[in-house]
């Protein structure tokens, strides 16, 4: 059984490290850094796994865990109310083919259109930049497919006119 | 702004966000990071709990204060109606 369930976090961890990475990218304001995030998402993963109980698809629930972990996280950190977790496994070392600088300005800009965004409204573009549909989108946030939307007509409008507005 | 306009915009932003996470390498060494959460959960867990015992009993004693300060309040307006009805008496 606990074979069984070190077999899973492996997996999951290995399919989804980029994107639960992606979404600590966006929750990190200095000094608390993405890598900090991503140690406490991973430990989450851990404690909960033995207890996920397949109501939603694995992907859901990993969203699910990186969104609150990090939103969590970073308020208990900004409290001083949690230490960072140092797990020594977990290694970020420099890409050899990294992206070029234009899409590295590029994700800048996007990550302080998606920053002034309010926190729900923030989880739901980020959800939605993962290609998710609203179904699962509302599962992770807990609203209605249709709330969904709506809100993403909306927020989809504010982040455009955000980035246009940089980019000229 | 039209409507394919806005397609072909949200398609580079998704091209952007998905590119963000490839200018870092993640690598997990599993056995080692299997080791150090089943060594580190248990204690962090441990770490938590007393954090919130603490945490508990602080607001506990502040709770003690602020409701034995309502009972005085309440005692003194109880004493002084009596005194009040005592000197009516008189």
């Amino acid at each position: 059984m606990q074979n069984q369930t070190e077999q899973a976090f492996s997996e999951i961890l290995e399919e989804n490290k980029h994107k639960i990475y992606r979404i600590c990218k966006i929750y990190a304001v200095s000094p608390i850094e993405p890598q900090d995030l991503f140690q406490e998402v991973v430990i989450q993963i851990w404690k909960s796994l033995p207890t996920f109980k397949g109501n939603s698809s694995i992907n859901t629930w990993v969203y699910k865990i990186a969104i609150n972990v990090c939103y969590t996280s970073k308020a208990r950190l900004e409290k001083k109310n949690l230490n960072p977790v140092s797990l020594e496994s977990i290694k970020f070392l420099p890409a050899e083919n990294s992206p070029g600088t234009d899409l590295l300005e590029k994700y800048d800009e996007l990550k302080d259109c998606i920053s002034s965004l309010n926190t729900l409204d923030k989880s739901i573009v980020v959800l939605s930049l993962e290609d998710l549909p609203y179904k699962e989108i509302a599962v992770i946030t807990g609203m209605t497919e249709n709330h969904i939307a709506v809100k993403m007509k909306r927020i989809r409008k504010l982040l455009l006119k955000c980035i246009t507005k940089k980019l000229k | 702004m039209m409507e394919e306009e806005l397609k072909d915009i949200w398609g580079e932003l998704r091209d952007v966000w998905r590119s963000s996470s490839q200018s870092e390498k993640i690598e997990l060494h599993m056995s080692g990071l299997l080791a150090e959460l089943k060594s580190k959960v248990s204690r962090f867990e441990k770490d938590s709990i007393k954090k919130d015992i603490k945490t508990i009993k602080s607001s506990i004693s502040q709770f003690e204060k602020d409701s034995i300060k309502k009972d005085i309040t309440k005692i003194t307006a109880s004493i002084r109606k009596i005194i009040r009805y005592f000197k009516k008496k008189k």
